[in-house]
């Protein structure tokens, strides 16, 4: 049995350490910690390690000799994963000489990783480390699209479906809540078993479950949140609550390095933020539309030209071949970091009114370019002009909207310019995926977010 | 033999029972609404924790799959159907008309009626054991599905005794003997685990919600 480090043992424990060195001691305090391995009442081994921040240090550990080759020091150095399990890896030395305990260290996953000359009095030390992978499953089910993944260490995309629902929902001009709920519940073990067998994973393989608890639709948003408390409560793992913007923001570490502090702009089908962040998982809200968000107005003025859902992209494709022909409002044009973008959506859609009504055909093509490129300037604009006046050298685009042709371009030439960084994703990170909430969730759990089976789920979620 | 039986498909009252062999070990009733979510999974901890037992001993899943409660159907059976899927259990699902008819009695035929709104109600109509039908109607168009069976004495089980019912028994009466209502029936625990056993076990990617009711959108 191990237990933690209990003061009845202090006498039997200094015993043994003293058989390993002159200067062991007792002293444990939150940082250095230590495990007792317990047989019959008596002390038989004992790990004692360092977790500092990312780091989890062995410093040593000691079985019985006659307690030895039944896989004590195994399920010592196993338990202490454990508490490491927020950590990026796990170091030790080894005396170079101690083959048995090198090849022991290196059946548990430890790689010599440095040399250190005369660590062992005259004998050199060998560095071995253990890199800690943290596989959280992650479920989004925010809206119309029923996605897993599995996410290691916060980065990479060990692999993930997405089960999009938009031919559903084409025929109907646009997403209908309530048939979105009725498509999760039907597919979410469907997509989950599906993941098992593209990753060739098993549920004992996950350290924590992760799931999209808001904002979104409330009806979408219990299936997937379900789903995870029913997971981790099974298989008895932490269950982290993701908020999905934050997830959109995080669909940038997947390939990206992030640099603090950095300004995000967060532009989607509900939202449009600019947020400040100076660290991991810290969000500051210094922006945002009053209205309507730049893809409800790229979706509305779809409608009215006769794009079918979701009509954002094919706006971009057509902006792309047509001309700035039409006079059309410059959205919210002043010194505050706000948008609003109804003013815009109302003008579009009074002048295809107008010209109908005179008879005249709209030249779709000119009238997306006239419409992308007003709403993409202010965009980047009151984005550039926020970053210099906080001085800040990162810029982030995320959600669906960073696909945008003109956005990533545009946003990209003058920050070459400023000399300011971009991050955007790759296209198949901006629209709603299980990955980008499997990376945020990394770093949510590093921050100790996480909730229990009576989580619940939350539609206006806030960042 | 350790079996769960969940049913969140009425708006108000949800109900997680923990059942070992012929055993009701415990009941964990829920009394909300909104907060369904927050409350149904920890039900499933509660019950479990009667015997101390591990959901991974559990041997069978009994899910109440509808008509009800589109909301509280979704949050129970995908709660169902992962603890199924991923623990390869056995999984079994019983409409909530049948337990509403599930208390034995001495009439020929059971009638459960789910009031919905208006004229219309959720009908499930049984011969003992045996499904006749369960529909989506109007109180009016569900007389003439009744009267194509040879009813002697039939049970009326509802939870809601309202304007419509005193006058669909009299129209019922012209073609039935006895006709009686019984407004909160009792539920037989067995009795509705027995016809999921009698309906059989689903592949857990095949249980959901039965709907009955179309959405605006459908029509």
């Amino acid at each position: 049995m191990i237990i933690e480090y209990d003061i009845k043992y202090k006498k039997e424990l200094l015993e043994l350490g003293k058989k390993l060195h002159d200067n062991f001691n007792a002293d444990f305090n939150e940082y250095t910690r230590c495990l007792l391995y317990i047989y019959d009442n008596t002390l038989v081994g004992f790990i004692t390690f360092k977790i500092m921040y990312e780091k989890c240090e062995i410093e040593d550990v000691y079985v019985k000799e006659d307690q030895r080759r039944q896989g004590i020091g195994k399920k010592l150095l196993e338990e202490v994963e454990k508490y490491a399990n927020k950590c990026e890896n796990i170091t030790l030395e080894v005396n170079e000489n101690n083959i048995n305990a090198i090849k022991f260290y290196e059946s548990l996953g430890f790689k010599f990783i440095a040399k250190r000359e005369n660590y062992y009095g005259k004998e050199d030390g060998l560095l071995m480390e253990k890199k800690i992978e943290f596989n959280v499953l992650a479920i989004e089910t925010s809206c119309d699209e029923t996605s897993v993944s599995i996410v290691r260490n916060g980065k990479e995309d060990v692999g993930t479906i997405i089960l999009s629902q938009i031919d559903i929902h084409k025929s109907y001009g646009g997403v209908v809540p309530e048939i979105a709920s009725r498509t999760h519940t039907k597919n979410i073990t469907i997509v989950l078993e599906e993941l098992l067998e593209k990753t060739n994973m098993n549920m004992n393989d996950i350290d924590a479950f992760a799931v999209t608890s808001g904002p979104g639709l409330n009806g979408s948003l219990l299936v997937g949140v379900e789903a995870a408390k029913a997971l981790a409560y099974i298989y008895k793992k932490p269950l982290i609550p993701v908020n999905h913007l934050s997830g959109h923001i995080y669909a940038n570490s997947i390939e990206h390095e992030l640099v603090f502090p950095l300004l995000v702009l967060l532009v989607s089908g509900g939202h449009t933020e600019l947020i400040y962040m100076d660290k991991h998982y810290s969000f500051k809200k210094l922006g945002g539309t009053l209205d309507d968000s730049v893809g409800e107005a790229y979706d509305k003025v779809a409608r009215v030209i006769g794009i079918p859902y979701p009509g954002g992209p094919e706006i971009d494709k057509l902006a792309n071949i047509g001309k700035h022909t039409y006079d059309l409002p410059i959205p919210k044009d002043d010194t505050t970091n706000d948008f609003s973008f109804s003013g815009i959506k109302s003008a579009v859609i009074n002048l295809v009114h107008n010209e109908k009504q005179k008879g005249k055909e709209i030249n779709r093509e000119d009238l997306c370019t006239s419409f992308q490129e007003v709403v993409i300037d202010i965009l980047i604009k009151k984005t550039i002009r926020l970053a210099k006046e906080l001085n800040i050298n990162n810029i982030l685009l995320s959600g669906g909207v960073s696909a945008n042709s003109l956005l990533r371009k545009n946003m990209k030439d003058i920050c070459d310019k400023e000399n300011i960084n971009l991050v955007y994703p790759s296209l198949k990170y901006c629209t709603d995926n299980a990955t980008m909430i499997g990376a945020a969730a990394y770093y949510a759990y590093k921050e100790n977010i996480s909730a229990n089976s009576s989580l619940n789920t939350n539609p206006n979620q806030k960042l | 033999m350790k079996s769960l039986l969940i049913d969140s498909s009425r708006n108000n009252k949800s109900m997680v029972s923990y059942i070992k062999d012929d055993r009701l070990l415990f009941t964990s009733e829920v009394y909300v609404d909104k907060n369904l979510s927050s409350s149904l999974l920890p039900s499933v901890e509660k019950c479990l924790s009667v015997d101390n037992s591990d959901i991974s001993l559990l041997d069978k899943i009994y899910v109440i799959n509808g008509p009800g409660s589109f909301t509280g159907l979704r949050i129970g059976i995908t709660i169902a159907k992962v603890i199924a899927w991923s623990l390869n259990k056995k999984i079994y699902t019983i409409s909530s008309l049948f337990t509403l008819s599930s208390e034995k009695n001495m009439y020929d035929y059971n009638l459960s009626i789910l009031y919905d709104k208006d004229d219309s109600a959720y009908f499930g109509l049984y011969n003992n054991k045996t499904t006749i039908f369960e529909v989506y109607s109007s109180f009016n168009d569900v007389l003439g599905l009744i009267n194509k069976e040879k009813i002697n004495t039939l049970l009326i089980n509802t939870d809601d005794d309202n304007e419509y019912l005193d006058e669909f028994i009299i129209n019922l009466k012209k073609n039935i003997n006895t006709v009686s209502k019984n407004i909160n029936p009792k539920i037989d625990i067995f009795n509705i685990i027995e016809k999921g056993n009698i309906n059989g076990k689903i592949n857990p990617h095949d249980v959901n919600p039965v709907y009955l009711k179309q959405i605006e959108v459908e029509k």
